[in-house]
């Protein structure tokens, strides 16, 4: 440092760190102009066409951009937390213009936002009264009487209700991306929800449609660092590296692009699942019908991400273990929750992968 | 300004403080986040979330039930008649809904039923031409067998008339 001083004048170091002081806050201004009113990044931009609607929820067909290969559809059924864009963020890094590139039939139920008329909304009316109406009508408009189905997250576990409980459509591959199975061991949520004082039926009923801020915390809270301060340094840090910001302001819109969450819905998710386990147990009952996980006997493929710590990896592992079936593929990924939809290592790895498996397992179409 | 107050150099030497900030945070993030995730991952933590979150609770469930109380005496529809007319159109959503699936349920029926009369048809037709056919074969056999048996009889007759002339001239 002395040298340094030494073969250059102090008016040099001051000229320099005014240089640099003024690039910092050119930063900042961009930084804070980006979180405070910048537009917003245009997400799930592939083209679709509504295929059916009930409520706020909507049943979303892909237009071929590509010749169609595949007979048996896919229909990708997301979680009711955030929103399902995530599967269509950006072209480039879509799930869904992957596969429909692969020349596959695509199908996503979007659930829409819920308000307070569908505080009541319980576990059942989805997989009843919306889910399988969604696979019916995708099949018949694929033409199938076999259909795929790719589940994220609760939207997968939600996947395996329907699936033991409704023959037809014949659910030939079921696709589970970091979706829980086994309730068991659930990380921070094993400590959180089964904690003494934490009551479903009373937030439930004192909420009725449990607000998305509380949602989002319970989300947020399980990194708080780098959810909180760690994404938004990271932004910072991008600009200031004169770096692309983008791909940031996608992924930060959906993070905080959530919706409410019916109470009964709640109810049932945590009552049942994280604190009763019941699911393993094949005591969920639905709409007075028992699900059996035996019963599916569809091809399984499991993805997970070791870093996940919403879903922990064997949670999501027990689908091999408990459904019936023989054709069983695991897979882990060195990602977090997020990792398996979004990112380079979504896009170069995982999303081949299901193709690969799918395109393996699904009837090709032929000419008539 | 003289090469060396390039960033890289300043860093090296601590002398730039925003660098010197930045690179902090980096490096120390995942320790940070390593303790903090072990701190909310404690049983005392959620205890302590869940005496705050009760303690709203209960605030909530007594401002909701006197706010319920008031909004009943106010001439306005609150926003429990709202979602119970929103209910009501999603039920009615819902019915229609029923209806067209079976509408199209049955559609599929028919059509899938027409397809087999019409394989049957086609089918019967065909049946139909092949004993047609045959049915001609054999008479065409008969008018043969027939046109054989009145050339065989018109020579018979030929010779019988030849004979009767010889007779006749005898």
């Amino acid at each position: 440092m002395a040298g340094i001083l030494k073969n250059h004048s102090a008016n040099d170091f001051g000229e320099f760190l005014s240089k640099k002081q003024k690039q910092w806050i050119d930063t900042t201004l961009r930084w804070q102009e980006v979180l405070s009113y910048d537009p917003q990044p245009a997400t799930g931009c592939s083209p679709r066409e509504v295929l059916w609607s009930k409520n706020k929820s909507q049943l979303y067909h892909y237009r071929f951009t590509t010749e169609r290969k595949y007979r048996t559809p896919i229909i990708l059924i997301y979680a009711l937390i955030n929103k399902p864009y995530v599967l269509d963020l950006v072209p480039g890094f879509s799930l869904v213009e992957h596969l429909v590139n692969e020349g596959f039939d695509v199908y996503l139920l979007d659930w829409g936002e819920f308000e307070w008329e569908d505080r009541d909304l319980t576990c059942a009316d989805f997989i009843c009264d919306y889910i399988a109406p969604s696979v019916k009508k995708a099949a018949r408009n694929a033409g199938s009487k076999e259909v795929n189905i790719i589940g994220y997250c609760m939207g997968g576990t939600m996947t395996t209700l329907y699936a033991a409980l409704f023959e037809k459509p014949v659910l030939k591959n079921l696709v589970y991306l970091a979706a829980p199975i086994d309730f068991s061991g659930a990380g921070t949520y094993d400590v959180w929800l089964k904690a003494p004082g934490y009551d479903p039926d009373r937030i439930a009923d004192t909420l009725e449609l449990i607000p998305k801020e509380f949602i989002d915390w319970g989300t947020r809270m399980l990194n708080p660092l780098a959810n909180y301060w760690g994404t938004y340094t990271r932004l910072w840090k991008t600009i200031e590296e004169g770096k692309s910001i983008e791909f940031w302001k996608s992924l930060n819109k959906w993070a905080g692009d959530n919706i409410n969450f019916p109470g009964g819905a709640y109810r049932d998710w945590i009552r049942d699942f994280y604190q009763g386990n019941k699911l393993i147990k094949n005591q969920v009952i639905v709409r007075g019908q028992r699900v059996q996980l035996q019963k599916i006997r569809s091809n399984i493929l499991a993805l997970v991400g070791l870093r996940d710590h919403i879903v922990m990896p064997h949670q999501t592992a027990a689908a091999l273990s408990y459904l019936g079936g023989t054709d069983k593929t695991y897979l882990e990924y060195p990602v977090g929750h997020g990792g398996l939809v979004l990112g380079s290592t979504a896009r170069d790895e995982v999303f081949p992968v299901i193709s690969d498996w799918l395109i393996e397992r699904s009837e090709p179409l032929e000419e008539e | 300004m003289s090469n060396i107050f390039n960033g890289e150099e300043i860093s090296k030497t601590f002398l730039n403080p925003y660098e010197f900030w930045k690179r902090a945070y980096f490096m120390n993030e995942s320790s940070i986040t390593a303790v903090v995730r072990e701190g909310v991952e404690t049983q005392a933590f959620a205890n302590y979330i869940d005496v705050i979150l009760n303690s709203y609770l209960q605030y909530l469930k007594l401002y909701t039930r006197i706010s319920q109380q008031w909004a009943n005496y106010l001439p306005f529809a609150t926003r429990h008649d709202t979602a119970r007319v929103a209910k009501l159109v999603v039920s009615l959503e819902n019915k229609v809904d029923r209806i067209e699936d079976q509408i199209l349920d049955d559609l599929a029926e028919i059509k899938e039923d027409i397809a087999q009369l019409k394989v049957n048809k086609d089918t019967n037709i065909v049946s139909d031409l092949e004993n047609l056919d045959k049915k001609i074969d054999k008479t065409l056999n008969g008018i043969k067998r027939i046109s054989q048996k009145t050339s065989t009889l018109e020579k018979t007759m030929k010779q019988l008339e030849k004979k009767m002339a010889e007779k006749q001239s005898d």
